[in-house]
């Protein structure tokens, strides 16, 4: 039965930043809830976890997923000539909301260091309490200034991710940023030549470098609480 | 970018004495504006000095500032920071307004950032969180203590349907058929 459930649902991909908009409401909950605190658990009841946050960390339920796929193009005759049929799992509800339990638990003892993955200027940074960082080009941010980073795609402490569809719910990871230095970049020469065409060409040219430091990586809000718009 | 600069200095990113963990520090230290009265190169630095440098000082008290006028010599910027760096810049023949940039980019850089080719973008304490990442890492433990070999763990599900397979079903299929249409 498990199985027939599973193909209902269909393929369990990972999730894109290009897939959320096409998403159907009646999809509008997480696919995956994957742990390496404990089994694997599926996330049919898990109504409550913020849309775009899904919890991560095991690889079992990818590979779980590849064989229900592969089932899918061999159909049940070639399972039972192969004996390749999958084992079958039971469905254990209380273990998604032990799961968050224990994940909230971490959170907040905060009993290892915070990263994050921050989308700057489009570019992703993995970002942690301490880091530097320098964004190229043009950018607002003056000297001494301390800003947030808010487009974080994905959020984690050792044992446990948040990975943003595409990005974690506004609020519920912070990142302070402050501005330490504004200046250009050593000047790059852009030297082209053709042989045997007489042309040559040289340019020069300096970036505009500005370094960042990171202050703080703080999960907020406890994961499964309602989402507080604070845009 | 790595061979065509063979004598330039390359370096890591680094920010002088924690710099933005707490407390942020403006790293230039001292500035000094060498000019000529009356040369017309000096005419952009000091019309800077006549509408500018008053308003400059005082925005930036931690800065000091040094006039040093001198007779018939090209006009400089010359910028010292806690780090030691010292910056040397001419500004012969340039207007108020590029002035104006030059010495904001003194002010904001942090040492002498343009003398070195940075080799990353990034620097970080702590390069791994999670730690590296195995064939191990989110499995079962269960794996642990199965004896090998084992028909669960030793079981091919990760290959497509192999064509010997694949006849084999279309054979099956027809006999199915074939009792089928005999019936």
């Amino acid at each position: 039965m498990a199985r027939s459930r599973r193909h209902g649902n269909g393929p369990q991909t990972p999730a894109r930043f290009y897939d959320r908009p096409r998403r159907r409401p009646e999809d509008n909950r997480p696919r995956a809830l994957k742990t390496n605190l404990g089994a694997p658990a599926f996330g049919k009841s898990l109504d409550r976890l913020p849309a775009n946050v899904m919890l991560c960390g095991s690889a079992g339920l990818q590979k779980l997923a590849s064989v229900f796929r592969s089932s899918n193009q061999g159909g049940i005759v070639s399972k039972s000539i192969t004996n390749n049929a999958p084992v079958a799992t039971q469905y254990v509800s209380n273990t998604a909301t032990d799961i968050i339990a224990t994940c909230n638990k971490l959170i907040e003892e905060r009993s290892s260091r915070n990263f994050a993955i921050v989308h700057l200027l489009g570019k992703q940074w993995r970002v942690t309490d301490g880091d530097l960082l320098v964004v190229e080009g043009y950018w607002p941010p003056n000297i001494g200034d301390k800003i947030t980073l808010d487009k974080v795609l994905l959020a984690a402490t050792k044992d446990l991710s948040l990975i943003g569809r595409p990005i974690v719910q506004p609020g519920l990871v912070t990142i302070t940023a402050t501005i330490i230095s504004k200046g250009l970049s050593h000047t790059r020469t852009h030297f082209k030549k053709k042989r045997r065409k007489q042309f040559m060409r040289i340019n020069f040219q300096r970036a505009q470098q500005t370094i960042l430091r990171i202050n703080s990586v703080v999960i907020n809000n406890k994961i499964n609480e309602p989402a507080k718009n604070v845009f | 970018m790595s061979n065509s600069n063979l004598f330039m200095k390359t370096g890591f990113l680094r920010a002088p004495l924690q710099n933005g963990v707490g407390r942020y520090v403006c790293q230039l230290q001292r500035i000094v504006f060498k000019f000529c009265k009356s040369h017309g190169g000096s005419r952009g630095l000091r019309d800077f000095i006549e509408q500018d440098l008053v308003d400059f000082a005082k925005n930036n008290p931690s800065i000091v500032v040094y006039l040093k006028p001198r007779r018939h010599r090209s006009p400089v910027i010359v910028g010292e920071y806690l780090n030691g760096d010292r910056v040397w810049m001419s500004v012969n023949q340039r207007t108020h307004s590029e002035i104006t940039k030059w010495i904001e980019n003194l002010r904001t850089q942090q040492g002498n950032v343009s003398d070195i080719r940075l080799r990353k973008y990034q620097y970080t304490d702590h390069p791994s969180i999670q730690g590296p990442w195995t064939p191990f890492t989110f499995k079962n433990p269960e794996l642990n203590l199965a004896e090998l070999p084992n028909v669960k763990f030793g079981e091919n599900n990760r290959l497509p349907i192999s064509a010997t397979e694949q006849l084999r079903l279309m054979f099956e299929k027809q006999k199915l058929s074939d009792v089928q249409t005999a019936e």
